[in-house]
């Protein structure tokens, strides 16, 4: 009788040292690779691939068409550095960055604060909704619409100065509005996201935290600056990151608003000129490949440098809060 | 077979090494006598029955039955008279257009069961299939999966750390711990005769009261002290003399022993001839109705007992209990089982190690 | 601040928000001159002639079409590679895995400005140039999806996945019949947000796109803008059909989509 339950037993679970199934595992990790093959492979080819290949071509004489590269070492840089118009672009870059990052940030974190749910009021869904529609239109239809707005003649934004009693500009045409109306365009093309993305953050703050500030007699300012803010940090240094990183790489209002497939985009006058504009006229306009790419190093390693130094900021001070 | 044991000591990984879906590191399984370590799971052909029942919220009840026939291309036809015989074994003939998140616990249950046994599998694989049901309704399917088991004889290993269903349920318990078998057997053997001290407070509700003892010189032969107890041996304690040849040398170095007995096998008020007698006080008395289960203090150590009848004893009460001879189980200083003269003839499993 | 003045604020805000697109459909529907008048004319007047005319006397309709091809065959793809990619990161293990998630985390890293160049020299290389793979392929998977089915495979219990393997069944088969539909609140916020950067798609068509016959409707509307100089109720039908689709989608799934978006966005913050 013990030997029958033994064997049993035995059958249930040999003691037996036997390798482990190599099979198995490898066939669960040729899975795996199979399944990431796809979007591995495009992620590669298209992104990095182009990435690495870029530091290289900025550092040769370099033509698409034409064979024999050579290599300049820093020349390209060296003509860049002598180019006015290079440090124009990144002036006119900088610019519309710093412009827009607080104004943005600022209007987008009023709107949240304006739309957010309130205990005695319907939530602003639909306000949300429009706000919102802008930043999934396509840029050029909706510029279209803005050049009609900025016409100088017929146009809404002449016409609201007027009732204003303000004087006239001439908007897009004139050398001191052309970028400022662009970043007008993109206010209202994205502030939309960013409101959304502050109302994210205002739903994660805990109902009981807000109670408790309103009970301790926190109202309106006190009860925002002290309990809302503080609590609005991370979300706060996302969004400023991610305008940053969004306006610095503007191109297509500025193509369409500035004249398009015309070789007046980035006028008048050179006053909307913006680094990754410039790249595109130096590289698809005059096939200057290596300028160009001269130039796109430059924009890659500042747009990366922006988005490092914020996170690193945001980590630090969203921690030491 | 039912494999019990606390949570987290191995039992879910057993069932998931026979089923194919994890592998052992070393050793094999055998299934119908054997080896199936180089198959894949669904080559085992076992069924499975999870705790969650894991059924397919977005399929009927029939998709979810059919689905694992569909895969391996099966005909059909066949599938669906499968399915409307498993369906009709199961009660489940009328909800087969309906959706798990219709159905009652207890319904989805029967579905989990039925997904299992379409396939026709060579052994049934459950992983604590009861525990997500409420007690009243765990009990009736308790009786239902006995039945089933009866009228379809597939070998079931049934995982659940509740001794209760694992007595009830199996014909065949194994107890672990820490990933570790402890012993195995028919559940009355391994209620009776409990390898370690884990086992003997493991089985039973109440279970086994265990209480740690010393040897005691008196009189000239052994007398049994509590161990924390300084107090002299007394006569009623005294060991007969071939137990006490017995059970000195595998006492500890201070003559440490563990003693066991079965709450039932305690007996309150009359002394017994070959028993050991003592004086306990009583702590408190719940009546359950049909029995009456006694919580004493025998020095320091916890004693429980289950009488019959309506005792009143108060708190406090100073109590006669005697703990047959026969009935008590030894177990060395490091809780190992001193084999018993009626362990003869019983399967205790695969082991005597160490506990 | 007092419910009044709040509501009336938030009404203020959206109408302003929403103004251009409204004005957008009143000067294309509207009567010829509209957009010149002064005080200008609210009320769109729903003729729909001009739109029609613009689509008989342009080769507009090519371009709706092309956009069409591209959205959707991106759509499809995305789908395809973001399922498998989300499901080897959440249920398979081999080795590379972690690194296959920071190679799709970092592409979000790459200012995409910077890469226009050196990407047209690698289309340049495979022949792409021109073709509408060059609109397709280089987005035929995102993190973001990758990601979001992630998430929702993690959440679905192993023993979904147990059962499966106990009972025979085969990973695609698992994924087609079982994944999938459990987690489709990640399809439709794919299929969203993968419409929305496609069809709005511009300068990467504008650089790798020379062929008039192939280009999508954004692309062909700069050449409007110019051709259609001073007509503006032309112009305004145009860009209101590039307009239409995506106005029509959001207006369907408007609370959908705005979350969908900003849990892209918000995908990154990790």
């Amino acid at each position: 009788m013990i030997s029958s339950r033994a064997a049993f037993l035995r059958s249930f679970t040999r003691a037996m040292h036997g390798p482990r199934s190599i099979g198995a595992t490898l066939r669960e990790a040729l899975l795996g690779y199979g399944l990431v093959m796809p979007s591995a492979l495009i992620f590669l080819v298209f992104y990095y691939a182009p990435a690495a290949f870029l530091a290289y071509i900025s550092f040769f004489h370099w033509n698409l068409f034409v064979n024999g590269n050579q290599f300049v070492g820093l020349r390209n840089f060296e003509i860049l550095a002598n180019q006015p118009l290079f440090w124009r672009s990144l002036f006119n870059t900088a610019y519309y960055v710093v412009v827009l990052v607080p104004t943005t940030t600022l209007l987008a974190l009023a709107f949240a604060l304006l739309l957010r749910e309130m205990p005695n009021l319907r939530s602003g869904g639909l306000s949300r909704a429009l706000i919102f529609l802008p930043h999934v239109t396509p840029v050029v239809a909706t510029s279209i619409i803005w050049v009609w707005i900025f016409n100088p003649n017929f146009g809404l934004a002449n016409a609201i100065l007027g009732f204003l009693h303000l004087p006239q500009l001439n908007w897009l045409q004139s050398v001191t509005w052309a970028l400022p109306s662009v970043m007008i365009y993109t206010l209202w093309h994205s502030v939309g996201l960013y409101t959304v993305l502050f109302l994210a953050g205002l739903a994660s703050i805990p109902k009981n935290v807000l109670e408790a500030a309103s009970v301790d007699g926190g109202h309106g300012w006190f009860a925002f600056r002290r309990v809302v803010w503080p609590m609005l940090g991370p979300v706060t240094f996302f969004v400023i990151v991610l305008v940053s990183v969004n306006t610095i790489q503007t191109f297509s209002q500025i193509y369409t608003l500035t004249g398009g497939p015309s070789s007046l985009a980035g006028g008048p006058a050179f006053a909307t000129t913006t680094d990754s504009l410039l790249i595109y006229q130096t590289a698809f306009l005059y096939q200057h490949f290596s300028l160009a790419s001269a130039m796109s190093l430059v924009l890659f390693v500042l747009t990366l440098a922006l988005t490092l130094i914020q996170k690193l900021l945001a980590d630090r001070i969203v921690f030491y809060r | 077979m039912a494999v019990v044991g606390p949570s987290g000591c191995g039992k879910s990984t057993l069932l998931r090494i026979i089923s194919g879906l994890e592998r052992a590191t070393s050793g094999s399984v055998l299934i119908d006598g054997s080896v199936v370590d180089s198959l894949a799971a669904y080559q085992r052909n076992v069924g499975m029955v999870f705790q969650n029942y894991a059924l397919y919220p977005h399929m009927t009840v029939f998709a979810n039955l059919a689905f694992g026939l569909q895969a391996q291309r099966v005909p059909h036809a066949d599938i669906r008279r499968r399915v409307a015989e498993v369906a009709d074994l199961l009660e489940l003939s009328g909800m087969l257009d309906k959706r798990p998140g219709t159905l009652s616990g207890g319904q989805r249950q029967r579905v989990a069961l039925g997904r299992a046994l379409v396939r026709n599998p060579r052994c049934f694989l459950m992983d604590e299939p009861l525990s997500n049901l409420d007690a009243l309704l765990r009990d009736r399917m308790r009786v239902e999966l006995r039945t089933l088991h009866e009228r379809v004889r597939i070998p079931t290993v049934y995982v659940t750390h509740d001794q209760s269903e694992a007595m009830t349920l199996a014909d065949r318990v194994i107890v672990m711990r820490d990933g570790e078998l402890i012993q195995a057997g028919r559940p009355q053997d391994v209620y009776e005769h409990p390898l370690t001290v884990f086992v003997a407070q493991f089985l039973g509700s109440p279970p086994m009261s265990v209480v740690q003892v010393r040897l005691s010189q008196h009189h000239g032969g052994w007398a049994v002290v509590p161990f924390s107890s300084d107090a002299a041996a007394q006569d009623a304690c005294r060991l007969p003399a071939e137990a006490a040849a017995r059970l000195l040398p595998l006492s500890g170095p201070e003559g440490q022993l563990w003693l066991g007995i079965r709450p039932e096998d305690i007996i309150i008020g009359d002394p017994v001839a070959h028993g050991l007698d003592l004086t306990a006080v009583c702590e408190m008395v719940e009546h359950l109705g049909n029995r009456v289960q006694v919580h004493m203090r025998w020095d320091s150590q916890r004693l429980v007992a289950l009488t019959q009848g309506n005792p009143s004893w108060p708190r406090d009460a100073v109590l006669h209990a005697t703990l047959p001879w026969h009935a008590v189980s030894w177990f060395d200083h490091l809780g190992r089982r001193v084999p018993r003269a009626d362990d003869q003839g019983v399967s205790l499993g695969l082991r005597n190690g160490e506990a | 601040m007092r419910a009044p003045l709040t509501l009336i604020l938030r009404a203020v805000i959206g109408m302003a928000w929403i103004f251009p697109v409204y004005w957008l459909i009143v000067v294309a529907t509207g009567a010829r001159g509209s957009a010149y008048s002064i005080p200008p004319v609210f009320v769109p007047l729903f003729h729909f002639l001009p739109v029609a005319s613009v689509l008989a006397h342009t080769h507009l309709l090519q371009h709706v079409l092309n956009s069409v091809i591209v959205t959707t065959s991106t759509i499809v793809l995305v789908l395809f590679t973001g399922a498998l990619g989300g499901y080897a990161l959440s249920e398979v293990r081999f080795p590379g895995r972690s690194l296959y998630f920071l190679l799709a985390l970092g592409v979000m890293m790459l200012p995409q400005q910077a890469l226009m160049v050196p990407q047209y020299v690698v289309l340049y290389h495979l022949r792409m140039l021109n073709t509408y793979a060059a609109m397709i392929i280089p987005f035929a998977t995102s993190t973001s999806s990758i990601f979001l089915f992630r998430q929702f495979f993690m959440r679905l219990p192993t023993s979904y996945r147990d059962i499966a393997s106990v009972e025979g069944v085969s990973t695609a088969r698992y994924l087609w019949r079982v994944a999938l539909p459990l987690a489709r609140p990640a399809v439709a916020a794919t299929v969203l947000l993968t419409f929305i950067s496609s069809w709005n798609m511009f300068q990467w068509p504008l650089v790798m796109i020379s062929s008039k016959s192939i280009q999508p409707l954004e692309v062909s509307l700069t050449f409007y803008m110019q051709a259609f100089e001073g007509h503006w109720r032309q112009l305004a039908s145009v860009a209101l059909l590039a307009l239409l689709p995506v106005i029509g989608v959001f207006a369907l799934t408007q609370r959908y989509i705005v979350s969908a978006v900003a849990g892209g966005e918000l995908a990154q913050k990790e």
